[in-house]
């Protein structure tokens, strides 16, 4: 069946285990270590809190909808600010494939949009940054600085 | 992959920890591309109108794509025209893809647009799966001095790089 439902793919690949992906994507300090300055918080269980965090600042409140570590992990989305912050929650899913050569494929689709949302054309950007610098971050222990001209508000990674 | 026109265009973005000039040298150096592109090289004289063929690194005679160069501007932004090498000349099978090399936070954006692509052929669905691997490929090689081994090796046509 073809939906035309908004939805959001970018697929990246990594030279890494996907333990290697799952960790950066999870954990805090991990995560802050490529997001310059943001860093998640997340409870690694279904029905879990996943945050968004700038310091003590929640920038997006969600909750997990899946974890099966290390390969999958789905999170609720809505920003506490914004423009979109008063649309009820979309939804990230990260799929992590191992490869060969102790290589993972990272899948990240953003999808379930309240219906005429804008949030679909706005979203991406961020995740082709998150990508890139965790990328960058499990490759070579350095993370990317991409984040510094993002808004606050509802297109913040 | 969006569907919005009647022809399909796919876009991919990248950011990668080096300068323009690099990414531009790795396009177009050989040594390179059969790291990063499935052992293949691209051969050109980069100018525009001049022809561009990608070809198999060990056996010029295996030509895998061709066209030519429509824009040129080192290290900024290149674009080629992009056929099958027995659909050349045939409008309705030749699509389009522009590098647009940007600097960006001490970093580089690289954007990958192919776009005039035929609508459900082999082509779209083929480069679809193949930029995210060449492009994530080169980002590492660019950032660790070493490409993804699945890059390394040849691949079908049209199939995704083995182990995808």
């Amino acid at each position: 069946v073809i939906s035309d439902k908004p939805k959001f793919v970018y697929v990246t690949y990594v030279a890494a285990t996907p333990e290697k992906v799952w960790q950066a994507l999870t954990d805090a300090k991990a995560s802050a270590r490529y997001l310059s300055g943001f860093n998640v918080a997340l409870e690694l269980e279904v029905g879990g809190a996943s945050l968004l965090k700038r310091g003590q600042q929640v920038l997006n409140r969600g909750e997990v909808l899946a974890c099966e570590p290390p390969r999958l992990l789905s999170v609720t989305w809505r920003p506490e600010q914004g423009d979109f912050s008063d649309e009820r929650p979309s939804r990230v899913t990260f799929a992590i494939e191992a490869l060969a050569d102790n290589h993972s494929k990272l899948t990240i689709t953003h999808d379930d949009f309240q219906a005429g949302s804008k949030a679909p054309g706005h979203v991406g950007e961020g995740w082709m940054r998150v990508a890139s610098s965790l990328k960058s971050f499990v490759e070579t222990g350095r993370g990317m600085d991409l984040f510094k001209d993002m808004q606050i508000e509802g297109v913040s990674p | 992959m969006s569907t919005g026109s009647d022809k399909p265009t796919f876009v991919y973005v990248i950011y990668i920890h080096t300068t323009p000039q690099k990414v531009w040298n790795a396009l177009i150096d050989p040594e390179m591309t059969k790291d990063y592109w499935g052992l293949a090289r691209n051969r050109s004289e980069w100018t525009p109108g001049s022809s561009w063929r990608h070809e198999d690194y060990e056996d010029a005679e295996r030509l895998l794509v061709a066209g030519s160069v429509l824009e040129s501007d080192p290290p900024r932004r290149l674009v080629l025209s992009w056929a099958h090498p027995e659909d050349l000349g045939n409008a309705a099978k030749t699509s389009r893809v522009s590098f647009d090399i940007e600097p960006f936070m001490e970093s580089v954006r690289l954007t990958v647009t192919h776009d005039q692509l035929e609508p459900d052929s082999a082509m779209a669905r083929g480069i679809s799966a193949g930029w995210p691997a060449v492009l994530s490929s080169l980002k590492t090689m660019l950032e660790t001095g070493a490409a993804l081994p699945m890059t390394q090796r040849r691949w079908g046509r049209d199939a995704q790089p083995q182990g995808v």
